[in-house]
């Protein structure tokens, strides 16, 4: 061949320019840098939340207050002595407009009511319960399920009554054992002289079973 | 919320001046199932510290128709209690008093007037609410359960005389009969209730000064007396001696 024989031929030059290539880094995210960027706003949406928290709780801590402070004066007037029939309903539908909060204590003054206090009591707890059933179901279900000396027959009465008026879900089951209970006369109550337990007159009886009936009745 | 509550309770009481049915812990004594409230008689002068000689009177009164009847009536004095009349026993009202055994309530107001010679008067109104009667009232019955007696007497506070204004004539014992014995009958108790209304019924005619309501209470125990035996025939569970053939529908 003949390239390999011309071995004293001069040498050729070769003018070139060689680049050499580093390998491109990967491109992808630059955590430390996103990280330096975004703590500031990170840092001030987590100080927002933990404030909001804070002053959310302080605010519902004063509103229970508020709520607690505005309940007062009704409940006095409510449970006051010189009340008018007028006068423990306008009270009564006064304490309604606080919503559930005011659930206890209507329910709690439901065991000294009489005549002129438990419609109004009764009208409220109602009032309440077309709102918002599960406020008020759930401590008249709990006094029904539950029975003890503190409960007389005739805050049973009221409880059932507002219990059917209400349409409170799940209380078919429970208004039902209560009938059985009156039927089979095994339905008692508490007797705080002799602090024994006795069974209810016939015509006690017969009033409860009136009610519990027409709760019965009510579309759930 | 706070601003609705105040205005809705505003608007709540500003009629409430006129309402005077007020709260009486009698009502809610558990030691009675037949109990007489005794409401405060409102005078020109003063007599609320005659209430409480007022309820020990009437209840004296009453003996008679315990010992009689076998039914243990108790009076209980109502201080500050001051129905306005008859209407304020609305169904709601007599439905509570009605579950807390309540048979009777008894209110008055006397105020001093002048006949045409000059003469000073008491002019006393005297309401009674008999409570099952006006039960059955607002259910369509026509016999009425609460009504006001007006009365015209010498000038006077002592207890005596207003003895004689509440118990006119003995009609407190006929009233509470009649009570009693609708009660019995809306309980199903068939034989207590016929001895009752019989009681009633003869206590009404014995009643010298007769008014517009007595007359229709005495048509109305009759019926009620009749009833007794109709239904006390048609139970099944009853035995007693109103199943007996020679019993008649009317008790004379």
């Amino acid at each position: 061949m003949e390239g390999e024989d011309d071995t004293t031929s001069p040498p050729h030059r070769v003018s070139a320019t060689v680049e050499l290539k580093q390998p491109e880094p990967e491109k992808g995210i630059d955590w430390p840098a996103w990280i330096q960027a975004i703590s500031p706003i990170l840092l001030a949406l987590v100080g927002l939340y933990f404030t909001d928290t804070v002053r959310m709780g302080f605010e519902r801590q004063q509103l229970q207050l508020a709520n607690a402070s505005g309940m007062q004066g009704l409940l006095v007037q409510l449970l006051g002595d010189k009340v008018s029939q007028t006068e423990a309903r306008a009270a009564a539908s006064t304490l309604a407009a606080f919503g559930p909060p005011a659930v206890a204590p209507l329910v709690t003054a439901l065991a000294d009511a009489d005549d002129v206090r438990t419609p109004a009591i009764e009208g409220a707890l109602r009032a309440i319960g077309l709102n918002d059933p599960e406020a008020v179901c759930g401590p008249l279900l709990s006094m029904l399920e539950h029975q003890t000396g503190r409960y007389s027959w005739l805050m049973h009465r009221s409880a059932i009554r507002v219990i059917g008026d209400v349409g409170c879900p799940g209380a078919r089951t429970l208004l039902q054992t209560y009938r059985q209970a009156i039927n089979g006369g095994t339905l008692k109550a508490f007797d705080p002289a002799t602090e024994e337990w006795k069974a209810l007159p016939p015509e006690i009886v017969d009033l409860l079973k009136t009610d519990v009936d027409r709760a019965l009745l009510e579309p759930k | 919320m706070r601003t609705a509550a105040a205005l809705l309770f505003m608007l709540g009481t500003a009629a409430s001046a006129f309402a005077q049915i007020t709260p009486c812990s009698a009502v809610n004594d558990p030691s009675s199932r037949a109990k007489i409230l005794l409401d405060d008689i409102v005078s020109e002068a003063s007599l609320q510290n005659l209430l409480q000689s007022l309820t020990s009177r009437l209840e004296a009164n009453l003996e008679q128709v315990r010992t009689e009847l076998g039914v243990q009536l108790k009076v209980f004095p109502c201080a500050n209690r001051r129905p306005t009349g008859p209407s304020d026993f609305n169904r709601t009202t007599v439905t509570e008093l009605n579950v807390r055994g309540v048979l009777m309530e008894v209110w008055g107001a006397t105020t001093a007037v002048k006949d045409q010679q000059g003469r000073p008067l008491n002019e006393a109104s005297i309401g009674y609410v008999i409570i099952p009667v006006r039960l059955d009232e607002l259910q369509q019955q026509p016999a009425p359960g609460a009504f006001v007696i007006p009365h015209r007497a010498q000038p006077s506070t002592v207890v005596d005389d207003l003895i004689k204004l509440v118990d006119q004539a003995g009609r407190l014992g006929a009233y509470a009969s009649l009570a009693v014995g609708s009660k019995s009958l809306r309980s199903s108790q068939w034989d207590e209730a016929r001895k009752q209304l019989c009681a009633a019924e003869a206590q009404f005619t014995r009643l010298k000064a007769a008014t517009e309501a007595d007359a229709a209470l005495i048509k109305y125990a009759k019926k009620l007396a009749g009833d007794a035996v109709t239904r006390a025939r048609a139970d099944a569970q009853y035995s007693g001696f109103l199943k007996q053939e020679g019993v008649a529908l009317s008790c004379s």
